[in-house]
C-alpha cells in the first residue's frame, strides 16, 4: 500500500517569480534580469530604468526597444516580485539629479537563485549568506601550495587543491556579495531607522570590521602574491589539472584538452581578476572593501540618528510660526532687531575696549569732569606714512617684507619645478627623474587627496583639476628622492586641460 | 577665559566646523559654567552638534539682531525657513522652490508673499545667505543668490539638521502675544522669583552685553546694585573675561582689552570708528569754551541742527585723514551713517518729535588725535 505522504501546502502556489522565464516577452525579460544579475555580482545592486534601457539598446534584436517599454517591463517584473523597486534615497548631488529621482531597482533574492538556476542550467554549470572572515586565510594559505604543486607528480591531489580553492572563492563571490546585498536593501534600511537596532549595532560593526580587517590583510597578500607568481608555475598545474581531468574515466563523452584547459584557465582569471582587478578595472576585492567600508559609515550614522531622535525635545514649529507672524507685524526693523535679541539672544557682545585709563575709582563723578582717553588715530590717507615714526619698526617691517618676498620666491620656484615634470598634462611618476623632497610631499599630498574623493579627482592649491590614474598592471615604481627613496604604484596625475 | 570669549562672540560653535574649539570650550565647561549659571543665569547647550551660550539680554537692543537683516519680513522668513526645516530630517534635501511656496502659503503679514517682487526675492536671499552662514542648512548644488534676479532659479539644498536649536529654550510653549518684553519676562519669572537672583542676572546681562549701562534716575534699582556690588561685579568680571569696570555718575561701562578676535567693539580703527572719536573731542572743547552744559544726569542735550553742524565742524577739520570714500559723502549721508553709529552704540538717543539729541555719558570717555607730524604736515601742505 502506497504511503499517504502530508502534502506541502507550499506546493499548492504558483510560483510568481519564476513566469519571467516563459512569459510572451521571455526573450526581453530575461536578458534584462540577467543584467540585473550581471551587475549584482559586480555588487552594483542598484539601476535605474535607464540603465537597462541603454543596455538593452545596445542589441540588434532589440533596436526598436523604447524607454517607455523598458519601464512597462520593469514594471512587470516588479509585479512578479523578480525586481524591488524603491525611491531613490540617496542624496543628489545635483539638482538635475535631484529632480530626475525616480524609482530604482534590485533583484530579489529569489530572482537571484532562479537565475544562478538558469546559469547552472545553461552550462550544466542563498540570499543571506554570511561573510566569511577566515575564506580569504584560507584562499590565501591554498594560493601559496601552488609552488610546491607545479612540480607535484600527484594529479589527484592537484585536484582537489583545484577543488577546494574555487569553493572557498565561490563562497566569497556568492555569500559576500549576497551579505551585502541584504545590507544594502531598503528593508535593511528600514530596519536600521528603528530602535531595536540600537542593541545589534556594535556587534554588526564589529562583525564588519573584522571582515574589513581580513579583508585588506589578505587580499594585498594575495594581490602581491598573484603578481609576482611565475607563468610557468601556473601553466605547470593547469596542464596538470587537464591531465587529470582525462584521465577520469567517463560514460557520456571524453572531452578535448583545449576544452578543459580553456575552463580551468577562465576559473583562474576570474579568481586572479577578482583579487587583481580585471583589464585595469578596479579589483572586485577593493569594491567589495568600500562597499563594506559604506556600510559601517551607514550603520553609525543611523545609530546617530536614532540616539538624536529620542534625546530631540519637542518640535519647534509651533513656536517658529508663531514668531514669524510677530516679526511680520513689527512696525520697524529696530523693532525686530529688539524681538530678534529677546527670542534668539545676541549674537555676539559690544563694547569700549582698549587703554581706558580712570585716573579715580569715584563711582559720583560724572564723566565729563575727568580727563577722556586719547586715542592715536592712523590717518586713513595714502601719502600718510609713518615716516617720522622710530626708526626701528621700519627695519623690522622692512625685514618682514623681505622674508615674505623671499618665501614667495620659493613658492615661486617650487611652483616651477613642479610645473616642469608634466608632460602632455601628465606627470608619470614611473617617468620621473631624482626630484626634491617638496616634489614627493606635493606628488603624495596630492595622490592622497584625490583618493578621498569617488572618481580620484581632485584639485590642486592653485585650483587646477587633476585626476589620479592607477597603474594598469599594477606596476610598482621606486619614486626616486635625494633624501631616500619610496616604493609606491606607478600613477599617473592627469591634469585638466585648460586650454 | 578663551572659551567663555568664544561663546560670548559666536551664535554657536559648530563641531563640524570647528572642531577645535568646540572641545576646548567643552572640556572648559567646568571652569566656566559657575560663572555663566550662578551669576549671568544662563544655559550652556552642549550637545554632540554645537557649543552654545543663549545670550539673553538683559535689554533688548536694536544692535543685538541680524545685522544682515534689512526688513522686518527678513526675520518673518527666517522663522517660517525654520518652521519648514523642522519637518526635515537631518541631511534631507529640498529644493528652493519647496521653500518659497512654504513661505508664501504660511507668511501672514500685511501684505502678501509675491515672488514677481524684487524686494521680496532680495529679502529672502539675505535669509538664506544668513541661514548658510550661520549654519542652518547648507548648499548641495546652484547659487542662491541669483533668485534675487531671477524667480525661476532653483537650488537644492541639505537640511543640516540643527535648526531646532536656533530658537533659545523658553521653558515653555509661546503664546499669541508675542514682543521683546514678554519674551524676556519669563526669564525672570522662572526659578525663583527672589529678587536677589534675577536681579543679579539681569544686571550681570546688561553689562555683559550692552556697551553701556546708563541710570534710569535714583530709583534705578539695577544701577543701585551694581554701584552697590561693584567689588563682587569688577572681580567676577576681571576673572572670568579680562575686562575692566567702570562706574561713573550716572554710567557703567565694562571695558574689554583690545582684542581683534571680538566682533563688535569701540575704538575699532574703522574711519566711522576716528570720526566719532573726533566728535568726542569736539565736544570736549565746546565745553571748555562754555559753549555747551552738561546736565545733571551727566548727558548733554542740544537740538538736532546743532549736532549736524558738529559733524560737519569735524568734516571740515580731519577729513584729509579719511578715507576717499569718507571724504566725498554728501552732508546728508554722512550724518546719517553717523548718528545711525553712535545711536546704535548708545552714545546719543534721538528724540524725533523735538528734533533733539540727547549726547550720552559715553562720548565723554574718549576723544582722538592724529600724529603731531601728519597735522603739521597737512597744515604746511595747505599753506
Amino acid at each position: 500500500m502506497p504511503q499517504i505522504d502530508r502534502l506541502n501546502m507550499e506546493l499548492l502556489k504558483p510560483l510568481d517569480e519564476a513566469r519571467y522565464l516563459t512569459a510572451e516577452n521571455a526573450a526581453r525579460y530575461r536578458v534584462i534580469l540577467r543584467f540585473f544579475y550581471e551587475q549584482h555580482q559586480r555588487l552594483r545592486y542598484w539601476l535605474y530604468k535607464e540603465d537597462v534601457f541603454d543596455y538593452m539598446k545596445q542589441f540588434a534584436v532589440f533596436s526598436d526597444y523604447t524607454i517607455e517599454k523598458c519601464e512597462q517591463d520593469l514594471n512587470a517584473l516588479s509585479q512578479w516580485k523578480n525586481l524591488i523597486s524603491t525611491q531613490d534615497t540617496t542624496k543628489a548631488a545635483t539638482l538635475e539629479e535631484f529632480k530626475n529621482k525616480k524609482f530604482r531597482y534590485q533583484l530579489s533574492p529569489y530572482s537571484i537563485e532562479i537565475e544562478r538556476m538558469t546559469i547552472r542550467l545553461e552550462s550544466l554549470s542563498g540570499y543571506g549568506g554570511s561573510l566569511e572572515p577566515s575564506l580569504f586565510e584560507r584562499i590565501y594559505t591554498a594560493l601559496l601550495k601552488i609552488i610546491d604543486l607545479s612540480s607535484s607528480p600527484d594529479t589527484a591531489a592537484i585536484h582537489r587543491w583545484w577543488q577546494d580553492l574555487n569553493g572557498d572563492f565561490e563562497s566569497i563571490y556568492h555569500n559576500a556579495t549576497d551579505y551585502i546585498a541584504s545590507l544594502q536593501s531598503s528593508r535593511a534600511d528600514e530596519l536600521m531607522k528603528t530602535e531595536a537596532f540600537i542593541v545589534y549595532k556594535d556587534r554588526m560593526i564589529d562583525y564588519l570590521r573584522d571582515f574589513i580587517k581580513d579583508l585588506q590583510r589578505f587580499s594585498s597578500a594575495i594581490e602581491e602574491f598573484l603578481k609576482n607568481l611565475d607563468e610557468d608555475v601556473v601553466n605547470s598545474v593547469v596542464e596538470k589539472l587537464v591531465e587529470y581531468e582525462l584521465s577520469v574515466p567517463r560514460i557520456d563523452r571524453i572531452p578535448e584538452a583545449d576544452e578543459v584547459r580553456g575552463e580551468i584557465k577562465s576559473k583562474w582569471f576570474n579568481l586572479t581578476g577578482w583579487f587583481l582587478g580585471y583589464g585595469g578595472d578596479e579589483s572586485e576585492a577593493y569594491r567589495l572593501f568600500n562597499v563594506t567600508n559604506e556600510i559601517i559609515r551607514k550603520i553609525t550614522r543611523f545609530a546617530a540618528r536614532i540616539a538624536e531622535s529620542r534625546s530631540r525635545t519637542l518640535s519647534r514649529k509651533t513656536d517658529y510660526l508663531k514668531l514669524a507672524a510677530a516679526f511680520a507685524a513689527c512696525k520697524d526693523l529696530n523693532e525686530a532687531h529688539r524681538l530678534s535679541a529677546a527670542a534668539f539672544g545676541a549674537f555676539n557682545t559690544r563694547h569700549l575696549a582698549g587703554e581706558f585709563e580712570r585716573a579715580t575709582e569715584s563711582i559720583t563723578v560724572g564723566v565729563w569732569d575727568e580727563k577722556p582717553c586719547t586715542f592715536k588715530l592712523k590717518p586713513k590717507t595714502r601719502n600718510y606714512s609713518e615716516s617720522g615714526n622710530t626708526g626701528a619698526v621700519r627695519d623690522c617691517s622692512e625685514s618682514k617684507s623681505q622674508k615674505l618676498k623671499e618665501y614667495l620666491m620659493s613658492l615661486e620656484q617650487e611652483r616651477e619645478i613642479l610645473e616642469g615634470l608634466i608632460f602632455q598634462n601628465r606627470i608619470n611618476l614611473a617617468k620621473l627623474p631624482e626630484v626634491e623632497p617638496f616634489v614627493r610631499i606635493t606628488l603624495l599630498r596630492w595622490i592622497g587627496k584625490a583618493m578621498g574623493s569617488r572618481n580620484k579627482t581632485a584639485k590642486t592649491e592653485d585650483g587646477r583639476q587633476y585626476r589620479v590614474i592607477f597603474p594598469k598592471d599594477h606596476e610598482r615604481i621606486w619614486l626616486k628622492c635625494t633624501d631616500g627613496n619610496i616604493n609606491m604604484p606607478a600613477f599617473i596625475i592627469e591634469f585638466e586641460d585648460v586650454g | 577665559m578663551e572659551e567663555l570669549h568664544m561663546l560670548l562672540e559666536n551664535f554657536w560653535i559648530l563641531r563640524d566646523e570647528n572642531r577645535e574649539d568646540y572641545y576646548r570650550i567643552r572640556d572648559a565647561q567646568g571652569r566656566i559654567k559657575l560663572f555663566i549659571e550662578e551669576k549671568l543665569g544662563y544655559r550652556l547647550v552642549i550637545n554632540p552638534h554645537m557649543a552654545k551660550l543663549e545670550k539673553v539680554p538683559g535689554e533688548a537692543e536694536a544692535w543685538m539682531g541680524i545685522q544682515d537683516f534689512k526688513e522686518s519680513m527678513d526675520y518673518a522668513f527666517l522663522c517660517l525657513l525654520l518652521a519648514f526645516l523642522e519637518e526635515k530630517g537631518p541631511e534631507e534635501q529640498f529644493v528652493l522652490s519647496n521653500i518659497t511656496e512654504y513661505i508664501q502659503a504660511t507668511y501672514e503679514g500685511y501684505e502678501k508673499v509675491d515672488w514677481n517682487l524684487f524686494s521680496h526675492r532680495r529679502s529672502l536671499v539675505r535669509v538664506l545667505v544668513f541661514a548658510e552662514k550661520i549654519g542652518i542648512l547648507k548648499v548641495n548644488d546652484g547659487e542662491q543668490e541669483r533668485f534675487s534676479e531671477d524667480r525661476t532659479t532653483e537650488v537644492l539644498y541639505e537640511n543640516t539638521g540643527i535648526s531646532g536649536y536656533f530658537l533659545r529654550s523658553f521653558g515653555r510653549e509661546l503664546g499669541d502675544d508675542i514682543n521683546p518684553d514678554i519674551l524676556l519676562e519669563g526669564e525672570w519669572l522662572t526659578g525663583d522669583t527672589e529678587r536677589g537672583s534675577f536681579r543679579r542676572h539681569r544686571v550681570y546681562r546688561k553689562l555683559l552685553l550692552s556697551p553701556a549701562v546708563y541710570s534710569q534716575g535714583p530709583d534705578d534699582q539695577d544701577f543701585l546694585y551694581i554701584k552697590n556690588y561693584r567689588n563682587t561685579i569688577q572681580r567676577d568680571f576681571e576673572e572670568n573675561l579680562g575686562a575692566k569696570l567702570h562706574i561713573h555718575k550716572n554710567s557703567a561701562f565694562l571695558i574689554y582689552e583690545n582684542s581683534s578676535r571680538d566682533k563688535s567693539f569701540f575704538p575699532d580703527g574703522s574711519n566711522i570708528s576716528d570720526i566719532i572719536l573726533q566728535i568726542g573731542g569736539l565736544l570736549r572743547k565746546k565745553l571748555d569754551e562754555e559753549k555747551l552744559h552738561v546736565k545733571p544726569d551727566d548727558t548733554i542735550e542740544i537740538p538736532e541742527s546743532e549736532f549736524h553742524h558738529i559733524i560737519m565742524e569735524c568734516r571740515e577739520l580731519y577729513k584729509s585723514g579719511w578715507y576717499k570714500s569718507y571724504r566725498e559723502l554728501s552732508p546728508d549721508k554722512l550724518i546719517q551713517e553717523v548718528m545711525d553709529a553712535m545711536e546704535s552704540w548708545k552714545m546719543i538717543v534721538r528724540d524725533k518729535k523735538l528734533r533733539s539729541v540727547k549726547i550720552l555719558p559715553m562720548v565723554g570717555k574718549f576723544t582722538g588725535e592724529y600724529p603731531e607730524n601728519f597735522v603739521k604736515g597737512v597744515k604746511t601742505h595747505e599753506e
